[in-house]
């Protein structure tokens, strides 16, 4: 461990977006626990404590040797699905899903170590010499180490976390060379489906799909296929859901349309709007949020923290927080440039993609463009094992980025 | 792909996505704001309507007859009491409660949500201090209606129930304005939803305060004109009564008290009966007061003069139709004026055929009889003057001394009014100002020219007339030494519509006048009905008619006090908060005295003649209107009997009240004797005797001293030709 590299090329620029969200989070959660009845909750020491803690596991990834992880990413990742396996059968349950293994007072999600396995695995796959993600057998090979996490996640059942696998592997193959159409076809049947109850940006979607076969000069023949198919996904998927049982379409339903269900996940939604709609441009002001006060918000701790700093804060809160994610995630792109080993700079468009698409998907869910997913918000939310996979994956990247002028 | 084209994408679709995430916020922010906020505003909490601040009635010297102030109350939710012995420890220490008896209670009432603690409280900063120490306790603010004066003005003022509801008076015919618009409060709940008054509170949308009403009564003269007419009502025992002040020259209406009047601190005395002004409602036989209309009518018609002799037939006449028309003071042959003085029945009979029934009728009409004087209270009357074409045979000679129509006292005040005037007839002016809530005037009242009813010569000597009547008739016991009061006493039989005849028992005593006779510058009606024992409006009203004007005459300070007063209203800069002050050891009547006064509310407790403490203690800072409890000492030391010598039946009173000895009065007058004699120990209860003459005392000589000056003009026939000329220009 070389500590004079940390001194010339430690990327500040990099840390410090995360270092204000994490500070902002500590205050919005000190908010979030204050109620007007009196009652402050635990939850306040606990993340702190969290936070300490977390930074001991930033402090190994962040000096940890690269090297390190790039020979030991198979068995990372086998060790991560196995973990996976063993929660299906042994996890502990909660909000109706088998996520958490409990030891004492500790949970641990296996799901978080899978995420960090499968961005190290991905990365040393793809920064192989002789892999070339244009050919049939490398994409199925990369296809299949997506999916195999993804389909376990799923069986938990815990879909905003399984999205997650997908989400972090897509800019990482359009990093490794993938051609882009191919991977617009790969997301495409997930976004039909996501799209089913929105016909406005269902047709847009078809508009966006027409300029991609455009620009990559594919033939009508293959494009005219590609829109039949979404049509007859579009038309066809809520005729089969008709089919199932009403409890079934149900979930379905709430999961495409959280209004349609206001006492359960719409309910939540609906809150979070009204508490980030009351917010206004410059907020209540910090500790004054009334919906937050009142309790009126779900798990407004942890999942929904973005609604309590969009109620205090107002759009100005809204904004320097996502200002602060693209600045984080723009720089991660901007060394994965300047990144000169492949396995690190992969590592940083992986772990780029993995926050990106938690905070995206999180403030979108708040504000109810997106299902409730569960899905919390990196550095904001509570801590847990969610807060350790972020400091653990901020640390990776300082270290990649410390690395980046070695090969 | 080129790292950099690689980048351009990525960044490319980071970008697009943010956009949307921010488009969205800006949406949900700020172009959706007002709905999401509305949602929150409905769904954190109930919407309750919030009552508008009503009102203040304020008098012309600066006095508020009626205000609104927010009384804070306290409840508890035992549910949620986390600490009981806590909490009534505080309350304890606040002496709002008894530690056992309220812990007593909150064990027995653990399941309920609310229990009173206490209501009509209390110490603002004890409120403020024990909220935010036990959230299970729960303040509510409760708008108070207070009305200082009391009984003084309750009729005038009306009252406002619980409910809000006007009942009476002025409350009721300027309801409208004092109302206010109400609002809207939000009170907030959580989630859960389990607390009983909702966490916190806000206010939604602002009430609109009422508007102001500025009276042209004089709180002042209210008070005295209470005070002297229901010590009146007390010992002749009548069933009720009325007195009216006013400014001859504007029509201003000085003082309204009516009795019995409602007690506002005690609503089971708000009976019907005890809120209308009787003033205005009732409409009564007006008696020998009404003989200026046919002395009016024949001098105003050339018919008649002053000194003119008429045949008084010795005190009995023969009219077709009934009985004879009888006079209790029979005279012979007198002068016009002394036909007034002695209110001789026949002579005024007399004196209404010269003008015959269509003149006597026309002038009954231009006094305002018949019509209602429109001074603004709720159901006033308008009385009943038949039109001569339904008369009978002895009709003209029955009205001319007021049997056979019927009146209002505030017609009577502006007839007499009319007299004092140089003969102009004006609109009674009690209202003088509506100003909105913060203290712009929305509408002044002027006073206001009814109509000419006599030519001012008439006028004037009517005012002679009028003066002999105190000098040398039935008035005397109404001249205030020194000031020349001019007036005509009445005693009217009252009318038995079961019987078909003029009662025995039942009689009206009222007394109208005005002073200085020559310059008036107030008027007073004094009607007392059915005094038990004397019955004369001579002796019955007239001399509460000269206490009146006696302790109002200081206060007539001519011009318009109305100009000199600010907007009513507390001082925002001021501290509002009112002392407790010491009532240790006094009466009960002077305790609740000196406690209204400092604005606050008596409430009494315990058997007893003497206030022993009061809670809380003197000296302490309470908001107006928060009650202090008066303890009462059953066992009060005895006390010494005061000199009384040469005393009014008021004032000797009062210090025979004040030592708790109850008086046994004799006589009328003044004080000549009194037993137990001065300083000679007595305990309350116990009884003791007064004597009064109006004949042996100073008061009496001096008063004797001027009407032998005054007798003496009128012998020389002085005063009578002086009448005929016209002092003074009319109409200013």
């Amino acid at each position: 461990m070389n500590l004079r590299v940390y001194r010339k090329h430690n990327d500040w620029a990099l840390l410090f977006p995360a270092m204000f969200l994490l500070v902002l989070g500590v205050l919005a959660i000190y908010s979030a626990t204050r109620l007007a009845t009196g009652d402050a909750d635990i939850y306040f020491e606990r993340h702190l404590i969290y936070l300490g803690m977390g930074m001991g596991v930033f402090g190994v990834f962040f000096f940890m040797p690269l090297r390190l992880w790039e020979d030991s990413a198979y068995i990372v990742f086998a060790f991560s699905l196995i973990l996976l396996i063993v929660v299906l059968f042994f996890g502990v349950q909660t909000y109706g899903a088998q996520r958490w293994f409990a030891v004492g007072p500790f949970r641990f999600q296996p799901s978080e170590f899978a995420k960090l396995a499968l961005i190290v695995v991905l990365a040393r796959y793809i920064s192989g010499k002789r892999v070339d993600l244009s050919r049939g057998g490398p994409i199925v090979l990369t296809l299949g180490l997506v999916l195999l996490p993804t389909a376990l996640v799923l069986q938990q059942p815990d879909l905003g976390t399984a999205g997650a696998f997908p989400a972090l592997a897509l800019p990482m193959l359009i990093w490794g060379g993938m051609p882009r159409i191919l991977l617009f076809v790969l997301v495409s049947p997930m976004i039909g489906l996501m799209l089913i109850y929105n016909l406005w940006l269902w047709i847009v979607f078809l508009l966006v799909a027409v300029v991609a076969f455009r620009v990559s000069r594919l033939s009508n023949l293959l494009l005219g296929l590609f829109i039949a198919c979404q049509v007859v996904l579009h038309f066809g998927a809520p005729r089969f859901i008709a089919t199932l049982h009403p409890y079934q379409q149900a979930r379905i339903q709430t999961f495409f349309d959280p209004g349609s269900d206001p006492s359960g996940s719409g309910w939540q939604v609906l809150q979070s709007r009204i508490a980030i709609g009351s917010g206004e441009l410059f907020g209540k002001g910090y500790l004054e949020g009334s919906q937050k006060a009142l309790a009126f918000l779900p798990m407004q701790h942890n999942d929904f923290i973005f609604s309590v700093i969009g109620e205090e804060l107002g759009f100005f809160g809204t904004v320097l927080v996502v200002l602060a994610f693209v600045a984080l995630v723009l720089r991660a792109l901007r060394l994965a440039v300047q990144c000169r080993s492949a396995f690190g700079s992969l590592l940083l468009v992986g772990v780029g993609g993995l926050i990106f698409y938690h905070a995206a998907v999180n403030m979108a869910m708040t504000m109810g463009l997106f299902p409730v997913t569960g899905l919390p918000l990196p550095f904001l939310s509570y801590g847990g094992s969610f807060l350790w996979t972020m400091l653990a994956a901020i640390g990776l990247m300082g270290n990649v980025a410390a690395h980046r002028y070695e090969y | 792909m080129r790292p950099s084209a690689r980048f351009g994408i990525l960044s490319g679709f980071i970008a697009v996505l943010w956009i949307v995430v921010v488009a969205r916020a800006f949406q949900v922010q700020v172009i959706e704001h007002d709905h999401w906020e509305s949602c929150a505003i409905q769904r954190q909490g109930d919407i309750r309507p919030l009552a508008a601040n009503r009102g203040e009635i304020a008098t012309s010297d600066g006095a508020i007859l009626a205000e609104t102030v927010s009384n804070r109350s306290l409840a508890v939710d035992p549910k949620i009491s986390k600490d009981p012995e806590a909490l009534a420890q505080a309350l304890a220490a606040h002496g709002i409660v008894d530690e056992k008896v309220f812990l007593a209670q909150m064990k027995k009432q653990s399941d309920r949500r609310f229990v009173w603690v206490d209501r009509g409280l209390v110490d603002e900063a004890a409120v403020d201090e024990l909220t935010a120490q036990f959230p299970e306790l729960i303040a509510q603010t409760e708008a108070k209606r207070l009305y200082r004066r009391g009984e003084a003005a309750s009729p005038l003022v009306g009252l406002v129930n619980r409910e809000e509801e006007a009942l009476g008076g002025l409350e009721v015919m300027f309801d409208q304005h004092l109302r206010g618009t109400g609002g809207k409060l939000v009170e907030v709940s959580d989630r859960y939803n389990d607390h009983f008054q909702g966490l916190e509170t806000y206010v939604l949308e602002q009430p609109e305060p009422g508007g102001d009403l500025v009276l042209a009564i004089d709180s002042r003269m209210q008070e005295i004109a209470y005070a002297h007419l229901s010590e009146a009502m007390d010992q002749q025992e009548a069933s009720s009564g009325f007195a009216v002040v006013t400014r001859p020259q504007t029509g201003e209406v000085l003082a309204l008290v009516s009795l019995p009047s409602a007690d506002p601190l005690d609503p089971s005395t708000w009976a019907a009966e005890s809120l209308k002004m009787r003033a205005a409602t009732d409409v009564f036989e007006p008696g020998s007061v009404y003989k200026i209309v046919p002395f009016s009518a024949a001098l105003e018609a050339g018919r008649l003069s002053a000194a003119e002799l008429i045949d008084c037939m010795d005190g009995e006449r023969e009219v077709p139709g009934g009985r004879p028309i009888r006079d209790d003071h029979p005279c012979a042959v007198v002068p016009a004026w002394e036909v007034m003085a002695q209110s001789s029945n026949i002579g005024a009979g007399l004196i209404a055929e010269r003008v015959g029934a269509e003149g006597f009728y026309r002038m009954e009409r231009a006094f305002g009889f018949g019509l209602s004087s429109e001074v603004g209270l709720p159901g006033e009357g308008r009385g009943r003057i038949p039109e001569p074409s339904a008369w009978s045979l002895r009709s003209l000679v029955t009205m001319a001394f007021g049997q056979e129509v019927s009146c209002t006292g505030i017609q009577l005040a502006m007839s007499y009014g009319a007299i004092a005037n140089e003969g102009l007839l004006m609109s009674p002016l009690l209202v003088r100002e509506l100003r909105d809530a913060s203290g712009n005037v929305m509408e002044r009242r002027e006073p206001a020219v009814v109509r000419r009813v006599l030519r001012p010569a008439v006028a004037a000597a009517m005012r002679t007339i009028l003066r002999g009547v105190v000098t040398e008739g039935t008035g005397s016991a109404a001249e205030v030494e020194g000031y020349g009061v001019a007036g005509k006493t009445g005693t009217a039989q009252k009318y038995v519509k079961e019987l078909g005849r003029y009662s025995k028992e039942s009689y009206v005593a009222s007394f109208v006048g005005f002073a200085p006779w020559d310059d008036p510058e107030v008027l007073c009606v004094v009607v007392l009905d059915e005094p038990r024992g004397d019955i004369y409006g001579g002796s019955v009203a007239a001399p509460v008619f000269r206490q009146i004007l006696a302790d109002v005459r200081p206060l007539l300070g001519g011009g318009e006090v109305l100009a000199s007063i600010t907007a009513p209203g507390p001082d925002p800069n001021g501290d509002s908060h009112r002392a407790v002050p010491e009532a240790r050891g006094l009466t009960a009547p002077s305790a609740r005295r000196v406690v209204l006064e400092s604005e606050l509310l008596p409430r009494f407790e315990g058997e007893g003649d003497r206030v022993l403490a009061t809670r809380p203690p003197a000296g302490t800072r309470l908001l107006p209107g928060s009650v202090v409890t008066l303890e009462m000492d059953p066992a009060a030391e005895a006390g010494r009997m005061p000199d009384l010598a040469g005393l009014s039946l008021r004032d000797a009173w009062l210090r025979v009240d004040a030592v708790g000895a109850v008086p046994e009065v004799v006589g009328a007058g003044w004080v000549i004797a009194q037993s137990p004699k001065a300083g000679t120990l007595i305990r309350p209860g116990e009884s003791c005797r007064i004597e009064l003459s109006a004949k042996d005392c100073r008061a009496w000589k001096e008063f004797q001293a001027v009407e032998e000056r005054f007798a003496g003009e009128f012998a020389s026939g002085a005063l009578l030709r002086e009448s005929q000329t016209p002092r003074r220009v009319a109409g200013r």
